[in-house]
């Protein structure tokens, strides 16, 4: 039985398949568009997973699209008509242009894209969904679920509980505008970031800055004894983010409290892995705004978790939505909330998955909380790329490179196109060694928002300029998020200094031992907290002998990870989106499959 | 006097930071623009297996995908604000599986964008201030003359019959044309929808803006 599920809007369009109750095939569609968080109809993904069925949507069992639209147009027209009016005329605008222009006829457009009746094609409501992706890869079989979004229809935080075998159950709702995703949209505009690609930065922010402005916060997210919470009228309008582009979300008694937008041009002062050297006061007050938020989004989600046991009794809790990203509180939710664990899926925001998995729920396929498909994106041959590269030369590259890079207009280009495991992997343990940085594909791409172990850039954590370099010439990322250190469960008691998970599908938190502050610089974020991923060998079983040769050869306990992309791009999907970035950045060493591509500076 | 000083202390550095979205827009949609040419050459790439083809073509997708980067790059220094970033949803040019007929029609269509391009862009370089932006509509200009000559050689490699080589770059043009008086028509729907919309607006809001209010605000969570 193949049930197709798809998803699109602000948090990034996606298709998967689920056959016979597991998830076959599940792709974000930024991956085939290159557009971050493209939130178009996904078609690119959906042809990506009828691939992977072997056969047209015509022969699927189902096909289930997360959000329903009629309750999402309500609370469209309540909220652009009930708060501000009449200052919400543009977004009234944005929102009924982008209604009349596209969503009213979604079912009709998706029937063409799949050449089946409209009729076939059944809606789930997005709290639901994200209830269902919630539990992939738990282990458990019984969990409190936690849905913490932005916005679906009108629900935004969700309490539900499940058992093996069945549905989620919802428990309790809290429906708009009391949504700690949307406050915490607003607060990264404020901050000069964007609105969804902005929450992770302002998250990583958070730690560089003291919770000077809690009070302030606890006028606007009010979080009470019994683990509800509301968020105060007058101070917000979210229905400036429904439609881009997005207007201001807030209100005069808002920037009253907290100051004007942030100039986004600003660089920020914080580096990871380093002491804050001289940090102007502008700078420090926009961080204690990221840390003063961060504080109350703890406090209001640890309530809800506390009261999600309270109300289901359940042993294990699965979180998902936009702030099961936010390593910080799911780490305060392992230690205060009361669970024996707390999971957070591969793709905390995985509506897609979630949608196919709930039709095949009730279609009678039980949910399980079994490991999932991490890995469910495209595989494509690498060989016609490798002998591609092997024909270039890196002088015609020497204008097109990132800013900043070092020039490559005399390098040598070697390229291997077929190693034997044994020796691919002691090349790259030899150059990571050296201080190279490493670029590593491997068959099918990350369903979820970040690489793992297929689309990643590896580096030697203890080599603090090896990591700046990364961020500067290769990622483009913040200065101030810290890395995430890759790897083994038998590693991580050593690295940190309480009890922490040693399975996981997103980057963990937890305190860093001293053996970790010396080994993983930049992976210890500023709060003092080790950010890591184990390696399970059974579902990434090269990257788990590398990180294991790495460390018998170097004692080093994991290494540096970080996305295999650039800037703004999405994570690499195709071999040539990852030569792309070799060509482009200060990646030395680029693994393609079985493939070795080196750059060699003279 | 002093009214005029008002009006220069308040209204200069609005119309100025007014004008630096603007321009801000405009170049990050000049990298919207260019990243979309990377992804079409990307996309049509996917069926080719030549190695020496793939590497000619890898190379323009890096020059495109420079080009992307560094108009993103200065829309992001111009301005206080973030430019808003519209996402379009991909319309390949090339169908994947449409073949020698399909590449060749592609190759037609990107001959044609490029010529384009480079008009606008030379057309940018000429026409604004010293600046970055200057420098990167100079550098990337020169890069879209390189690919005018590029796009067309594939195509030749394609296509041997000149003619017919021609008459493919003849049909983009005339499809663009007819594509140019449908936007028009389509902005000239949008400015009517955006006052319908907004009387509507008004209209509503006076009869439903109170329930609307007290359900949001009287909602307790
Ligand atoms: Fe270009
Ligand atoms: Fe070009």
């Amino acid at each position: 039985m193949d049930i197709l599920g798809l998803s699109s809007g602000e948090l990034g369009s996606g298709a998967s398949l689920v056959r016979d109750g597991a998830l076959h095939a599940c792709a974000r569609e930024e991956r085939f568009t290159r557009q971050r968080l493209d939130p178009n109809p996904p078609r690119f993904a959906a042809e990506h997973c009828l691939r992977q069925a072997g056969h047209p949507a015509a022969g699927l069992s189902g096909i289930a699209v997360a959000g329903d639209p009629a309750d999402r147009f309500t609370r469209v027209l309540t909220g652009t008509l009930g708060q501000g009016f009449p200052l919400m005329v543009p977004a009234f605008v944005r929102s009924m242009s982008a209604w009349i222009g596209h969503h009213l006829w979604e079912r009709d457009s998706l029937s063409r894209l799949l050449d089946v009746d409209p009729a076939a094609i059944q809606y789930r409501a997005r709290h639901r969904c994200l209830s269902a992706a919630a539990v992939q890869g738990s282990g458990v079989d019984e969990a409190a679920i936690l849905v913490v979004d932005t916005i679906g229809e009108w629900t935004t935080t969700t309490i539900a509980r499940w058992k093996e075998g069945g549905a989620p159950e919802d428990v309790e709702r809290f429906e708009y505008p009391h949504s700690l995703g949307l406050l915490s949209a607003a607060v990264a505009m404020l901050l000069g970031l964007r609105p969804w690609e902005g929450l992770a930065p302002l998250w990583d922010l958070a730690a560089w800055g003291r919770p000077t402005l809690t009070s302030r916060f606890r006028r606007v997210l009010q979080v009470h004894e019994d683990g509800t919470y509301q968020i105060t009228p007058g101070f917000l309008r979210f229905a400036e983010l429904f439609e881009p582009p997005y207007g201001d979300p807030w209100t005069g008694a808002f920037t009253d409290l907290f100051g004007a937008p942030r100039d986004a041009r600003r660089p920020w002062p914080f580096r990871a892995g380093e002491a804050p050297a001289v940090v102007d006061t502008e700078d420090q007050r926009h961080a204690d705004i990221a840390a003063s938020l961060q504080v109350v989004i703890e406090e209001a989600m640890l309530g809800l978790a506390r009261r999600a046991k309270a109300k289901t009794g359940a042993a294990h809790l699965c979180v998902a939505g936009a702030l099961a990203g936010n390593a910080s509180a799911i780490l305060r939710l392992r230690r205060e909330a009361g669970f024996a664990s707390v999971h957070v899926p591969a793709d905390p925001t995985g509506l897609s998955a979630g949608a196919a998995l709930l039709l095949a729920a009730e279609r009678g396929a039980p949910l399980s909380g079994r490991a999932p498909q991490p890995f469910g994106g495209r595989a494509w041959p690498a060989g016609r790329d490798l002998a591609a590269v092997a024909r270039m030369d890196p002088m015609w590259w020497q204008r097109f490179r990132r800013r900043g890079t070092a020039p490559v207009r005399d390098a040598r280009i070697e390229v291997t196109p077929e190693l034997d495991d044994d020796t691919l992997l002691a090349q790259v343990v030899a150059d990571l060694a050296a201080g190279r940085i490493v670029g590593w594909l491997e068959g099918a791409f990350e369903s979820g928002p970040g690489g793992l172990a297929h689309r990643v850039l590896l580096a030697d954590p203890r080599d603090l300029a090896v990591a700046r370099r990364l961020t500067e010439r290769v990622t483009g990322a913040a200065a101030f998020a810290p890395t995430t250190l890759l790897t083994r469960p038998e590693a991580v008691a050593a690295l940190v200094d309480e009890p922490a998970p040693t399975a996981g599908w997103v980057p963990l938190a937890a305190h860093a031992s001293a053996a970790a502050r010396a080994a993983a610089l930049t992976a210890v974020h500023a709060d003092g907290t080790l950010r890591y991923l184990p390696v399970d060998a059974a579902v990434a079983p090269r990257m788990a002998a590398l990180l294991d040769r790495w460390s018998a050869s170097t004692g080093a306990p994991g290494l540096l990870l970080a996305d295999l992309r650039e800037a703004e791009d999405p994570l690499a999907a195709s071999p040539a989106d990852a030569l792309l970035i070799f060509m482009r950045t200060e990646v030395d060493t680029l693994v393609l499959d079985q493939g070795l591509v080196r750059k060699e500076l003279p | 006097m002093l009214l005029r000083r008002a009006m220069i202390r308040l209204g200069v550095p609005l119309l100025w930071r007014r004008i630096a979205q603007v321009q801000a827009a405009r170049l990050l949609r000049f990298g919207i623009t260019e990243k979309d040419s990377e992804w079409q050459i990307l996309h049509a790439l996917d069926d080719v297996d030549d190695p020496a083809t793939r590497a000619r073509v890898l190379q323009h997708a890096l020059e495109e995908s420079h080009h992307a980067a560094e108009f993103t790059r200065v829309s992001l220094n111009v301005a206080e604000r973030l430019p808003p970033k519209p996402l379009p949803p991909r319309a390949p040019i090339y169908e994947t599986g449409s073949g020698v007929e399909g590449l060749a029609g592609f190759a037609a269509y990107a001959n044609v964008g490029e010529v384009d391009v480079f008009e606008q862009f030379d057309a940018y370089a000429a026409g604004i201030g010293p600046g970055e932006a200057r420098s990167v509509f100079r550098e990337s200009k020169l890069d879209e003359l390189g690919h005018v000559g590029l796009t067309r050689a594939i195509l030749d490699e394609l296509v041997p019959d000149k003619r017919r080589a021609d008459w493919l770059v003849t049909k983009v043009r005339l499809r663009r044309a007819w594509d140019v008086w449908l936007r028009f028509g389509k902005t000239l729907g949008e400015i009517n929808t955006t006052l319908v919309l907004t009387a509507l607006y008004l209209l509503a809001g006076l009869l439903f803006g109170w329930p609307a209010w007290r359900r949001l605000v009287g909602e307790k969570r």
